[in-house]
């Protein structure tokens, strides 16, 4: 048989997969590529979005050697967005565990409980970011008010000695990344449904042979549920990875517009990318800042991808 | 079963169509021959309010033409620029003196110069507010029209003075005494060792610190605005002065302090005693009951006194089907109905001095309005170049570290010299390519 027969033979048998692969494949050509392509030519050219496109201005590689050797706030975004990364996503990854873990348990009303805990990522980002800037407000804010209670009843109890800081979250260069990241963990409920979905796809015939076998509770779940769920975990810490790397709502709406304050602590990398692009009108130099940015997910995603033979385990693959 | 009969489809289909081609023909202004102009602002809802009486006011001087009202509340000035590059931009545009140049060097505004000559007499620029048609002139030409602007003052709660037995401040005052009020207005009320009432809270921002550096003697930009001049002994001073008043003689709230609460609510509710202000809030001052308050100068410093004015202007997009029908809208707003509809709503001071006096001005409120006047004649508009968009990134990030104590009050200085020079020098070598 020729090669074309071939060809068209496996496209037929692969048709019905492409038909419902099509609305991504359509989406993707027909929304995405084009602008993908643009922005980036676009990054090696120098353009303020005012001027038209025929009076280009092409760079080379200028945005991408300027970028790397003298932006300093390029590096403080990466520095930024690196130290929202590695807190929030092992933070996120266990808690929304560990949520998953208690919600599959068979008590009464467990419905009830999961919607509760789901609820949050219900809500749309910039209401939570308006809510969560009032919950840090550093003189009326909830978090300070329950802080600053805590305190007088250590006073009371002539504990002075352990007294919490009350500190000025969003406002004080210190602590306005640690806010950031413990208002991340509102979010959890995505991650959370995932791996309730992978707890109850574990067999419970191994459960019910490592009580034969009279395994603890903490045994089942390390030789038992994690393995069984890695390829969930795996799935989780991936798409944490990509979102963190990616944060701009919240940031954008938390530390006042542009601004990405105190002193620049929380311009995240997307948020001076916005601002490059937006405020700044350099097109050209915001892409090259896109393209950075999509670089290292890449290299990230990579990274993990190939790790996974170490630490995933699927049951349908043969070793 | 299940299948929706042809005759059925066929008529829901012919009524859709029909809805959809209706959407497009059923604008009785267009058939009756009205030339349809857009405008487009920015304002609060009592501002959108004006600009429809604006727009009536408007429709019935030109019964020809339909106004459409584009109100975006926030966000303004990024709507705008993507309309100048989808080439969408509304036929009336308001701008402010701020992003003037900008859009000036980029060429979206249309060069106002033949209909300011065709009806000079009409328009009795004499009786123009000093530098506001200087502000929305780019390069020697006239690009827009200045509609209102405001004045900075000194507001305070007299009640907080009476209560500590201070005298009210006076016009002639200086800023050494405004700083030992602030100390005397300062105070714990409730024994807590936390601070409840500040003596004032100025704004680390470019505009806020900008009429101190001036009474300093100090000043933003070179005359021929080609450099900075910030990192001078003067502008030092004045940098010194604000940086006290916040950690030497914790006057005005720290960081953390009174967070989240507008400085209009702040005066409001007595937690600060006086207020460096624009006019426009006199709006919402005027309703409150529950203190009394007044408005005096701001202070005078080594190099006399010193206040900012700031304009609005209303320019004509520079590819407008309809130039002439949107300079009439302008007309209409700088003639005395529209200017007396601005004057009575008593945002910001209408451009035209005798509307100000006929209008703004009313003898029925305490309050001494002639003042934002008065604070014209020797106010000076911000030096603004088209480089304001990045230059005003740049202060505002050094400002907020001298806000936050990272930095002196002389790193701070020679910091934003060194930055908006190299901004500067930029669009220098920009506009050399330009000319060539």
């Amino acid at each position: 048989m020729n090669s074309r027969g071939h060809w068209r033979k496996s496209v037929l048998r692969n048709l019905e997969g492409y038909l419902f692969a099509s609305p991504w494949i359509l989406g993707f050509l027909v929304l995405t590529a084009g602008s993908m392509l643009f922005s980036f030519s676009l990054s090696f050219a120098e353009w303020d979005a005012q001027t038209p496109l025929r009076e280009i201005d092409w760079v080379g590689l200028k945005n991408y050697s300027e970028m790397v050797k003298d932006d300093e706030l390029f590096y403080k975004s990466l520095y930024n967005t690196a130290y929202y990364t590695l807190f929030s996503v092992p933070l996120r990854v266990t808690l929304a565990l560990l949520l998953a873990l208690l919600l599959n348990q068979k008590v009464k009303g467990i419905a009830f409980f999961r919607t509760v805990f789901y609820l949050p990522s219900v809500v749309v980002g910039a209401a939570t970011a308006v809510v969560w800037s009032w919950i840090f407000n550093p003189s009326y804010g909830l978090l300070n008010g329950l802080l600053h209670r805590m305190n007088l009843f250590l006073n009371w109890i002539h504990l002075e000695a352990l007294r919490i800081p009350e500190p000025e979250w969003l406002l004080s260069e210190a602590w306005s990344k640690p806010a950031l990241i413990l208002m991340s963990l509102w979010g959890l409920g995505g991650s959370m449904l995932i791996y309730l979905a992978g707890l109850q796809g574990v067999p419970s015939h191994l459960y019910e042979a490592a009580d034969l076998d009279g395994a603890s509770a903490f045994r089942k779940l390390w030789h038992v549920t994690i393995p069984m769920i890695s390829p969930t975990i795996f799935f989780n810490v991936i798409m944490s990875i990509i979102g963190s790397f990616q944060v701009f709502t919240q940031v954008y709406i938390m530390s006042g517009g542009h601004a990405g304050g105190p002193n620049n602590s929380t311009l995240v990398y997307v948020l001076y990318l916005y601002r490059k692009a937006f405020v700044e009108l350099e097109m050209g130099y915001a892409c090259a800042l896109a393209w950075f940015l999509f670089l290292v997910i890449l290299v990230l995603s990579v990274i993990i991808i190939r790790s996974s033979a170490l630490w995933v385990y699927y049951e349908g693959e043969r070793r | 079963m299940g299948r929706i009969p042809t005759r059925k489809a066929g008529a829901s289909c012919g009524l859709l169509l029909s809805l959809l081609l209706g959407v497009q023909c059923t604008r009785p202004d267009d058939r009756q021959g009205k030339t349809r102009i857009r405008f487009s602002f920015w304002g609060s809802f009592v501002e959108l309010q004006l600009w429809e009486e604006m727009k009536a006011l408007h429709e019935e001087r030109h019964p020809e033409v339909v106004v459409d009202l584009q109100y975006s509340p926030g966000e303004y000035h990024r709507k705008l620029r993507l309309q100048f590059i989808s080439k969408t931009a509304c036929d009336v545009i308001m701008v402010d003196d701020e992003f003037f140049p900008t859009y000036c060097s980029a060429k979206h505004l249309l060069d106002l110069e033949p209909f300011i000559e065709e009806r000079t007499e009409w328009l009795r620029l004499e009786d123009f507010l000093p530098t506001s048609i200087e502000s929305f002139t780019y390069k020697g030409t006239r690009y827009a029209m200045p509609w209102d602007g405001f004045s900075m003052l000194v507001f305070y709660n007299k009640d907080l003075f009476d209560r500590e037995g201070l005298p009210y401040p006076e016009d002639n005052w200086t800023w050494q005494e405004f700083r030992e009020l602030s100390r005397a207005l300062t105070k714990d009320l409730d024994g807590d060792g936390k601070i409840d009432q500040f003596g004032c809270n100025l704004g680390f921002d470019w505009l806020s610190v900008e009429p101190l550096i001036w009474a300093y003697g100090g000043h933003i930009l070179t005359k021929d605005r080609s450099r900075c001049a910030m990192q001078s002994p003067e502008t030092i001073a004045a940098l010194q002065f604000i940086y006290d008043l916040k950690f030497e003689d914790r006057v005005m709230p720290g960081t953390g302090e009174l967070s989240g609460m507008a400085t209009e609510i702040q005066i409001l509710t007595g937690r600060i005693a006086m207020l460096q202000a624009a006019a426009y809030i006199l709006n919402n001052m005027r309703d409150v009951e529950a203190m009394r308050w007044d408005v005096v100068h701001v202070p005078s410093g080594p190099a006399g006194k010193a206040t900012r004015v700031s304009w609005d202007g209303l320019a004509v997009y520079a590819h407008s089907d309809h130039p002439r029908e949107a300079w009439q809208f302008i007309e209409t707003v700088l003639s005395d109905e529209g200017q007396r509809l601005l004057g009575s709503l008593q945002r910001a001071m209408p451009v035209r001095r005798s509307a100000v006096l006929s209008h703004y001005v009313t003898e029925d409120t305490p309050q001494k309005e002639e003042k934002f006047l008065e604070a014209m004649e020797y106010g000076r508009p911000t030096p603004i170049t088209e480089a304001y968009g990045e230059m005003q990134i740049v202060m505002a990030n050094e400002l907020e570290r001298l806000s936050l104590g990272s930095s002196t009050p002389a790193e701070t200085a020679a910091a934003l010299q060194r930055k908006v020079d190299e901004i500067l020098a930029d669009y220098r070598t920009l506009s050399m390519g330009e000319d060539q």
